[in-house]
């Protein structure tokens, strides 16, 4: 018989939802060209159009620059994202989403979409955004403890 | 995969199959090739296009094995749905396709390479080592006494035979090399190249990596603290490398190419006019090897144009004494080979400044 997750163990709740929110984000939208969750949250940041530095995108993510530098160094070898030097100050790079990556963000859109149209489903509309919204918040949360 | 593409016979467009890496250790070229491939058909096709057809690029993605490229573009000219090959792809992949176009198709083909190709109907736009590396160790010679070379490179004919070429040179100078290392495509942990420039006492590095691989061993030899006191020359690299190693990484680096977004000559600054107008200012970043692609793609159509033909005889009398203005300036024939000027560049934070002319069109 499965253990169904109780309200009060507040560290399965979340973890579980972060696990069924990557399973469900993953499934259809990893292929050959970009394998990895990360990858694609990359493509995410950028969609808006601008180049960002990397500091912004490794602060947006909450990673650590050199594990994003890893994983722009493989969208940069996909074909996914450009680097531009910053013409406002040359000492910085900005990253942008090249032409073929804007044709996976489409893809990503469209994946989003589903996943809330998913939630909007079971929820009703008013809670399912509540609930987003409420989860933005939690992510902002200062840890305890820290 | 094929069925958009309807034979030569009936076909309103020219076809030409544009083969770029879309992956791997050369995918950083990838966009910047494409954006000027497109460019260069641009212009053509706003007037009346080539031989009265408008130029279309067949995408075929150059980062797979030599074998498999080839096999794609032998299943073009079989269904007739090419007319023409060009493109930027290693020297792998160049022998093998050559072999499908051969006394077929035109094949223009954009990089620098180890030079002595012969195949008929196959022209070349790009640097070969004795006019653009070899002078460029001369001049890091004379203007920091550069004379303990290790060449670092890929594991396959072009870097091997430019290394040849290095080596050669540098006997008959008197200052023969004190290392060759050449590792796969795709190393990522250079520690042991790393080892081999400061056992050998070496006091400049050749370096021979392509894309991905450039930048890995740019970031781990500043780690290793060596960057300021070794210099290190390529042919290869170029503004997206600096861009990827970062500043810190780029420290005694200096290129020699016909190219450099920093050219600042007025041929190389209408070319970036048209480009970042048409692309806009977050377009791909200039550079040789993009470049490359643009210059192979124009004589294509210089060549047909004066030709009146896509025939291979007639090509290749087109090419002779054949000489325009390209983005890298007067350009001319010899043979199958494109002649330019060549210059070298030294990286300064993530751009190049360039410092002298080495090669005479």
């Amino acid at each position: 018989m499965p253990i169904t997750t109780s309200v009060d163990s507040v560290s399965e709740v979340l973890f579980r939802a972060g696990r069924w929110w990557t399973e469900a984000f993953s499934t259809s939208l990893l292929d050959a060209d970009i394998a990895s969750v990360e990858g694609w949250r990359v493509l995410g940041v950028l969609r808006g159009g601008d180049g960002f530095t990397m500091s912004d995108i490794a602060a947006a993510m909450s990673v650590a620059p050199p594990t994003l530098t890893r994983i722009v160094d493989k969208l940069v070898d996909g074909g996914f994202v450009v680097r531009r030097v910053d013409a406002m100050d040359r000492r910085r790079v900005l990253v942008y989403l090249s032409s073929k990556g804007k044709t996976k963000v489409r893809k990503l859109a469209r994946q989003e979409a589903s996943l809330k149209a998913a939630l909007t489903d079971e929820f009703g509309e008013d809670t399912a955004a509540a609930l987003l919204r409420t989860l933005a918040r939690v992510a902002e949360l200062p840890v305890p403890g820290r | 995969m094929f069925g958009k593409l309807s034979a030569g016979s009936v076909r309103e467009t020219l076809n030409v199959a544009l083969v770029v890496p879309q992956s791997g250790s050369a995918g950083i070229y990838g966009p910047s090739c494409e954006a000027c491939a497109d460019l260069a058909i641009a212009d053509v096709n706003a007037r009346a296009g080539l031989l009265g057809r408008r130029i279309r690029l067949v995408p075929v993605d150059g980062s797979r094995a030599p074998a498999a490229v080839a096999a794609e573009i032998a299943a073009l000219l079989e269904l007739g749905a090419i007319d023409a090959v060009t493109g930027w792809h290693i020297s792998p992949v160049r022998q093998a396709v050559a072999r499908v176009t051969a006394n077929r198709v035109p094949y223009v083909y954009g990089p620098l390479y180890e030079g002595g190709e012969r195949t008929p109907g196959l022209f070349l736009t790009g640097e070969t080592p004795s006019r653009q590396l070899l002078p460029a160790m001369d001049w890091m010679n004379t203007e920091f006494g550069v004379d303990r070379w290790v060449v670092i490179g890929n594991d396959y004919v072009w870097p091997r035979e430019t290394g040849t070429a290095a080596r050669l040179h540098a006997q008959a100078r008197g200052r023969p090399l004190v290392g060759e290392l050449y590792l796969p495509l795709g190393t990522s942990d250079f520690s042991a190249a790393i080892r081999q420039v400061e056992t050998t006492g070496a006091s400049g590095v050749l370096l021979l990596l392509v894309g991905g691989d450039g930048v890995e061993f740019n970031r781990q030899f500043a780690a290793s603290g060596m960057a300021a006191a070794v210099p290190r020359l390529s042919p290869h690299v170029e503004e997206n490398m600096l861009m990827a190693s970062g500043s810190e990484s780029n420290e005694g680096l200096f290129a020699s190419a016909g190219y450099f977004e920093a050219l600042n000559t007025a041929a190389s600054m209408d070319f970036a006019e048209r480009y970042y107008s048409r692309f806009g200012p977050a377009a791909p970043a200039l550079n040789s090897i993009g470049e490359s692609c643009y210059e192979a793609l124009t004589l294509l159509i210089t060549l047909a144009t004066r030709a009146g033909s896509l025939g291979v005889p007639e090509l290749t009398a087109a090419a002779e004494n054949l000489t325009y203005v390209s983005p890298r300036g007067e350009v001319s024939m010899r043979g199958n080979q494109m002649s330019q000027d060549i210059y070298v560049a030294e990286a300064v934070g993530m751009d190049f400044e360039v410092r002298q002319r080495i090669s005479a069109a």
